[in-house]
């Protein structure tokens, strides 16, 4: 079976996880949504299973977050969905990401679907696909369009190397953690001060903190 | 033929309500008026300078402030004194006694003149002290006319009467000085010129009235060598420091470089002028008091005066760095975060000085403090990172004290045995035996009581490594195997559903909701662990009380229904907020709440109201619920550690929540019987704003 979305042919899933019990039990999902489930059970090379999907074409991918715990992966899983991505196969990260959305976030502009697995049933895996193809094609849903607008720090924890911003075009008053590393080599992370000023481009239409992502940083 | 015609010159003019805008309007108080002239003293070199208030206990009374500087010519008095806006004084020129000038705009000059409805300025030059000058200012004259430059003031010679320097009389003044703005300013001239230095040249302003007097006495009690220790960083021009600590007979204890210093910032050096902090702190323990000179309570009143870290820029003092309240330094809720070994404004007495000659450094129009430009946070920075140092280093030490006394007391202890046991065998054979009675039974007692307090100990380890084992194995413990049995069993739903139409709902459906709901609990608990320990909420910033219960009740609600236990919140209208962190208030919520389950077992039916009001910018919390009450124990005895009516219990939960709000600066009482039956919590926590 197969599932067309945006004139994209689905025809199977890719399922990356670190523990092969949970690989087995994301089948089921998969296979109710008449996909064919196919199980990764080691991505040592990133490069190359992007290569492989792209020549096999037809394939989505669903990745937990947590793939170092063993020798499964060299990536976490945000790092994998966000290359999947940029090569243009739709990906979803299935993970709960309460703890570690400061890692998410540094990737998060290229991860337009993020399913908690308590959540994750046929119905919310085509549509975390559908948004992915969708956005892939160049249709953002408005809550994850990025706009032009003003960050101020309000602190910066430099032992974590966080910045913790506020947002006025989005929540004045949230508090929202940023990994240094998401600057542009042309912010030096020393520039990044408690009661600065800068510019981003965010996806300002967000509904939840976790959802926020930067891009085009500039000195304000 | 040209177009254009030539019809008048024009300036831009300014309207006397001008002087209203730049003086009264940019005055916060009269302190900061006064203080002004005061620095115009230092400017020109005066050792005395003299302030005397006249009926200043209400309005229409005058102040006359005297200095022995190098007074002013009639260049001076006109092209300086009376030039608003540009200072005469450049902060790359010393003055001759060394000292550098404050640099001022003359716009706090012109706010403190205009404090009465007259000015009188009578100043005689030192390089000739056979003229004295005379200037009047008579404010009204401003009322009537069009533009500043309209009034005519007029500078007048006369023989001296006064020996060389200045004095200023403002009469007329509109409103009254308040005992508190005379014991402000009392304060503010005491500590304007650094009075815990030795300069010989020192600055020494006066002021006439009793509170001066009260505290000049106080200043001059310099009580530095009962400092316990005592730290002083330098930062130099290339903004590299080195930091010193020495005991208080002056011996070296822990000394560092930048590279040591600066290791959480990469070693990058600070964008602040030249600086050296001192920083005396002191331990206020009655006990070490007892062989002194001084008293506890004569040092709590000296700190409490003149406590925390003082800014002075160029040799004078700015506010309000260092005045009772202002903890620029954040000291006080560095050390709630970590309470050992750290100073706070009430135990330490420092100073900052700047020599800010380029100017980095730049101070806001209406006086109130250094524009927090980057300079100036770099040199707050410096500051912290070092007592952030000195903190890390005291605790390592108190870790090898305690390791050290701890061998030292069981050497001790097991010498006293055998002290005690010789002196048995030494007594007469008749008593021998009742001594032998008593001794094992006084050790017996005291080797139960050293086994209770160890395993209190324990209790507090093994709940340590509970949690940090939660965390470790969080995702494989408790993540992987819900998510298996949670897909597994959402696929027996589908399918089962799909394979077996009706029959499903006959025969699957419960047993499959019921494996639900329990993966849904199991689920829960982990999360909640993890969320408790989540590192983001251990940040000091801005804490809302509401968000905080909401977010607590969120997680413990499959706990709270499944106990069939119903939460009430009746929150204040209000968003009542303070500075701290999240995991401090959610600590606290959380360990009432467990407790308050604990009480509810067994309980017909079941409720908890958690209730916030406002008062005095404080919060009261209420929890309350219709348990059994606090019973079979006294209810002091409910906050102390191991306290528990439960076999299971730690007896921690209310000793967490006494400390927390006690760290916040709280209050917390317990009622036995609350209008809901049970038990009443009620917390008093100081807020920022609501």
């Amino acid at each position: 079976m197969t599932l067309t979305i945006a004139n994209r042919l689905i025809e199977s899933v890719q399922i990356i996880d670190d523990d092969p019990n949970v690989r087995e039990s994301y089948r089921y999902v998969v296979e109710d949504l008449k996909l064919k489930p196919v199980s990764i059970n080691a991505l040592h090379n990133l490069d190359q299973f992007v290569q492989s999907l792209q020549m096999s074409g037809n394939s989505a991918v669903i990745c937990d977050y947590h793939l170092r715990t063993k020798n499964y992966a060299t990536s976490n899983g945000a790092e994998v969905v966000a290359k999947l991505y940029q090569s243009n196969i739709p990906s979803i990260l299935c993970t709960r990401y309460d703890t570690t959305i400061e890692e998410i976030r540094e990737h998060r502009q290229y991860i337009p679907a993020l399913i908690r697995p308590e959540e994750l049933d046929p119905d919310n895996l085509e549509y975390g696909l559908r948004q992915c193809i969708e956005e892939l094609e160049g249709n953002y849903l408005p809550s994850r369009r990025s706009w032009r607008t003003l960050i101020d720090v309000e602190d910066v924890d430099e032992t974590r190397q966080i910045a913790y911003v506020l947002i006025p075009g989005w929540d004045p008053h949230q508090v929202v953690s940023v990994p240094l590393a998401i600057l542009p080599p042309h912010i030096k992370k020393q520039e990044i001060k408690k009661q600065r000023w800068f510019h981003a481009k965010v996806n300002i239409g967000a509904e939840n903190m976790a959802e926020l992502y930067f891009e085009r940083w500039e000195i304000g | 033929m040209n177009d254009t015609e030539f019809l008048a010159n024009a300036h831009i003019r300014f309207s006397p309500t001008i002087l209203q805008r730049l003086g009264e309007e940019l005055n916060p108080s009269p302190d900061v008026g006064i203080l002004e002239l005061v620095k115009n003293a230092y400017d020109a070199d005066a050792i005395n300078c003299t302030i005397e208030l006249i009926n200043t206990n209400q309005s229409g009374g005058a102040i006359l402030i005297k200095d022995d500087g190098d007074g002013m010519d009639v260049e001076a008095i006109r092209d300086k004194w009376l030039l608003l806006g540009e200072s005469g004084k450049s902060v790359s020129h010393m003055t001759k006694l060394g000292r550098t000038p404050a640099g001022s705009k003359g716009l706090g000059r012109l706010a403190a003149l205009r404090m009465g409805n007259e000015v009188a300025l009578s100043t005689c030059p030192k390089c000739d002290s056979t003229k004295q000058y005379n200037l009047y200012i008579d404010w009204s004259n401003y009322e009537n006319a069009k533009t500043v430059e309209e009034v005519n003031l007029v500078i007048q010679e006369r023989s001296p009467q006064i020996e060389h320097g200045t004095e200023i009389l403002l009469q007329g003044l509109h409103s009254a000085i308040g005992r508190m703005d005379v014991k402000k300013l009392a304060r503010k001239l005491i500590l304007l010129a650094d009075p815990f230095g030795d300069n010989p040249h020192g600055f020494k302003p006066h002021l006439i009235a009793p509170e001066f007097a009260e505290f000049e006495s106080l200043v001059q009690n310099r009580y530095f060598e009962d400092a316990e220790y005592y730290l002083t960083v330098e930062v130099n021009k290339q903004g590299y420091i080195k930091a010193l600590v020495t005991d208080h007979r002056g011996g070296e204890l822990f000394s560092a470089n930048h590279e040591e210093l600066t290791k959480k910032r990469g070693g990058k050096p600070y964008n602040c002028p030249p600086a050296k902090f001192d920083l005396w702190v002191f331990i206020l323990k009655s006990d070490s008091f007892s062989t002194r000179k001084i008293t506890l309570a004569e040092l709590q009143r000296w700190l409490k005066e003149f406590g925390g870290v003082h800014l002075y820029e160029n040799g004078l003092r700015v506010s309000p760095y260092g005045d009772q309240g202002n903890d620029w330094l954040e000291m006080n809720i560095r050390r709630v975060q970590s309470p050992e070994e750290r100073p706070a404004t009430n135990s330490s007495l420092g100073r900052i000085s700047v020599l800010n000659i380029n100017q980095q450094l730049l101070q806001k129009t209406d006086r109130s403090g250094f524009i927090e430009n980057e300079a100036f946070l770099d040199l707050k920075l410096f500051a912290q990172d070092a007592m952030d140092w000195m903190a890390k280093k005291r605790l390592q030490v108190a870790e090898e004290r305690r390791q050290k006394k701890r061998d030292e007391n069981q050497k001790k202890s097991s010498q006293s045995k055998k002290n005690i046991e010789q002196v048995i065998a030494h007594a007469p054979a008749s008593v021998q035996v009742e001594l032998k009675q008593a001794f094992d039974s006084y050790e017996h007692s005291r080797n139960k009581e050293i086994e209770q307090l160890q395993q209190e100990l324990q209790l507090y380890r093994t709940l340590s490594t509970a949690g940090i084992t939660a965390a470790t194995f969080a995702h494989e413990s408790s993540g992987n195997p819900i998510k298996v049995i949670t897909q597994s069993i959402k696929a027996i739903e589908r399918r089962g559903k799909e394979l077996l139409a009706e029959q499903y709902y006959q025969v699957l459906e419960n047993p499959v909701s019921q494996i639900i709901k329990a993966v849904h609990s199991l689920g829960v608990l982990g999360e909640a662990t993890l969320k408790l320990l989540n590192h983001e909420k251990r940040r000091l910033g801005r804490v809302e009380i509401h968000e905080v219960i909401k977010g607590v009740l969120a997680t413990f609600q499959p706990f709270l229904e499944g106990r069939e236990v119903s939460v009430v919140t009746e929150f204040c209208p209000s968003n009542p907020y303070l500075r701290g962190s999240e995991a401090t208030i959610e600590s606290i919520i959380t360990n009432l709440i467990n407790n308050s389950l604990i009480a509810l077992e067994g309980a017909l039916s079941r409720n908890i109201i958690i209730r916030t009001t406002i008062e005095n910018n404080k919060v009261i919390l209420q929890l309350l619920d219709n348990g059994h009450g606090i019973q079979e124990i006294n209810i002091e005895d409910i906050w102390l550690p191991g306290q528990t009516t439960r076999p299971n219990g730690t007896g921690l939960g209310l000793t967490i929540v006494r400390d927390t709000v006690t760290d916040l600066n709280g209050e917390v009482k317990a009622i036995a019987k609350s209008e809901l039956g049970g038990a009443e919590f009620i917390i008093k926590l100081p807020i920022l704003g609501s």
